[in-house]
């Protein structure tokens, strides 16, 4: 009995041992969902997706990429239907689209060969509009694309400056 | 060469400090390698960060001014000056030795092996052979500044900037999710795609924006062109033309003159030669409106009107580039057709000059 509850306490010790202290403030410091969606697809618009949807931390999904698209700078209204075009320097290509809340993203493993540094695209309707730098190794779209814009962030990610 | 000073300090029982100084690669030209590292080592999402030992400033990462933004706006020199500082005080002794020893064993430098990969670094290989050379030739006392200019110029994958015609794209996958389309054959998984591409405008020397029109990003270049591209004027100026060189060209070629109508025009310069600038990008943007040309041997360029609509002036902007770099016309300079009016680029102190 008490070498049962040793090997319990040793195991709980291991696992706390494990998580990242600083992964775990950033997850708590983004806050309760306080969206009108519940869990899933649509919510959490705008929020750094793969600080929750990684190995390890909060979310049971990780992704490999995610983030959100608005239509305009102001007002801030998610776009859906872009197809987000990512492309890397041996040629891959892979697009994802974005559902009603302008939310897209891949699952672990989903990005398949693309590599990073990724190049953005966006496409709706016939019209395109592209980041002019590509992505290093950031896998939300919204740490870096932080409100307000700024010297640290360029904002939103949105498709077209004016309406 | 300069002289840095580093105030190291001794903490123990006393205070004490102690100033040295180190001879270190100069800052005269810093700007071509401060942008070759921008581009390649300075993104948000790495070295374009505070919170970085190596915290490097430029146009689409970190900004130094609480006025800027990522992506709006050339570096500044007090950006470069700063990512001077960064570079030069993250091992001052060593780099005085590398710079003393004619840039002998560059890897003895963090920033060299980093760069490089020989050793751990989250970003991988960060430089081309390009990079590398910017970096070393800075190290060595006389910066390559074509191979900094070509590192700092990333180049944009197969496919990218052109629009479409990845094949078509799912909606409503699962849970409301997107499906994945796979270039190039088109989607998978998801249903209700459509197949969109093949609506980017294409350029044309002296053109503007095909039908469709590529807008692209907050950037004034168009995805689809860069430096690369092959710039040769589409009608080079006669022999001997290089007599109206200080004349303003809308004088002949205005909508009275007796020459070919043209929109805007004017001459480059080469700073080395004193002689007109050949392969000089000329732009300018003007709403959805994209403006073409390029010098020709003689300097000279030109947008024929060739019914055309006129830029909005008062709110066009202007920008110049070639290998060495890219100039952007301040936006409280008058924008006109006549570049080389007397009291604009034809005069003496403002001749324009090509990067």
């Amino acid at each position: 009995m008490r070498r049962g509850s040793l090997t319990v306490a040793a195991a709980l010790t291991l696992a706390s041992a494990c998580k990242d202290p600083v992964l775990e403030a950033r997850v708590e410091a983004l806050g309760p969902d306080t969206g009108p969606y519940p869990a899933g697809p649509n919510h959490r618009a705008g929020a750094p997706c793969t600080l929750c949807h990684m190995e390890g931390s909060a979310a049971s999904s990780p992704f490999d990429l995610g983030g959100t698209v608005y239509a305009r700078v102001s007002p801030k209204q998610g776009l859906g239907g872009v197809k987000v075009r990512l492309f890397d320097n041996e040629g891959d290509e892979l697009g994802v689209v974005t559902n009603e809340v302008g939310n897209f993203f891949l699952r672990k493993g989903e990005l398949g060969p693309i590599d990073f540094p990724i190049w953005v695209e966006l496409e709706y309707q016939g019209e395109v509009t592209a980041m002019q730098a590509p992505i290093f190794r950031e896998r939300s779209c919204a740490s870096c694309h932080t409100d307000p814009a700024g010297p640290t962030s360029p904002g939103h990610v949105y498709f077209r400056e004016e309406p | 060469m300069r002289r840095v000073a580093v105030v190291a300090v001794a903490a123990a029982c006393t205070v004490s400090s102690a100033q040295k100084s180190f001879d270190v690669p100069s800052s005269d030209g810093f700007r071509y390698v401060s942008d070759m590292l921008g581009a390649r080592c300075g993104s948000l999402d790495c070295h374009g960060q505070a919170g970085r030992n190596l915290r490097l400033y430029s146009r689409f990462g970190l900004r130094l001014s609480s006025d800027d933004v990522p992506g709006q706006g050339q570096v500044t020199a007090a950006e470069h000056e700063a990512n001077y500082a960064s570079v030069v005080m993250g091992e001052p002794e060593l780099l005085s030795q590398v710079f003393g020893e004619g840039g002998r064993d560059p890897q003895r430098l963090t920033l060299v092996r980093k760069a490089r990969y020989q050793e751990s670094h989250k970003g991988g290989r960060a430089v081309d052979a390009h990079g590398d050379r910017c970096i070393v030739s800075w190290l060595e006392g006389e910066i390559d500044k074509k191979a900094c200019f070509t590192a700092s110029t990333l180049r944009k994958p197969p496919g990218f900037g052109t629009a479409g015609g990845s094949g078509g794209a799912g909606t409503g996958g699962a849970g409301g999710q997107g499906g994945l389309a796979g270039s190039p054959s088109g989607g998978a998984g998801g249903t209700g795609g459509a197949a969109v591409g093949g609506t980017g405008g294409t350029l044309a020397s002296g053109g503007t924006t095909g039908s469709g029109g590529y807008t692209c990003g907050m950037e004034f270049w168009p995805c689809a062109l860069d430096v690369y591209a092959d710039c040769s004027a589409a009608k080079p100026s006669p022999p001997g033309h290089q007599v109206y060189a200080k004349a303003d060209c809308q004088s002949c070629h205005g909508a009275t003159g007796p020459g070919q109508e043209f929109l805007l025009s004017g001459v480059v310069w080469s700073h080395d030669t004193k002689a007109g600038a050949e392969h000089v990008q000329v732009a300018v943007k003007s709403g959805a409106d994209f403006y073409l040309t390029c010098s020709d041997q003689l300097g000279f360029f030109f947008v024929p009107t060739a019914e055309q609509p006129a830029p909005n002036w008062p709110k066009a902007e202007t920008h110049i580039r070639a290998v060495l770099g890219e100039k952007i016309m301040p936006a409280d300079k008058e924008h006109k057709p006549s570049c080389n009016s007397s009291d604009c680029h034809a005069h003496v102190e403002h001749t324009l000059w090509a990067p």
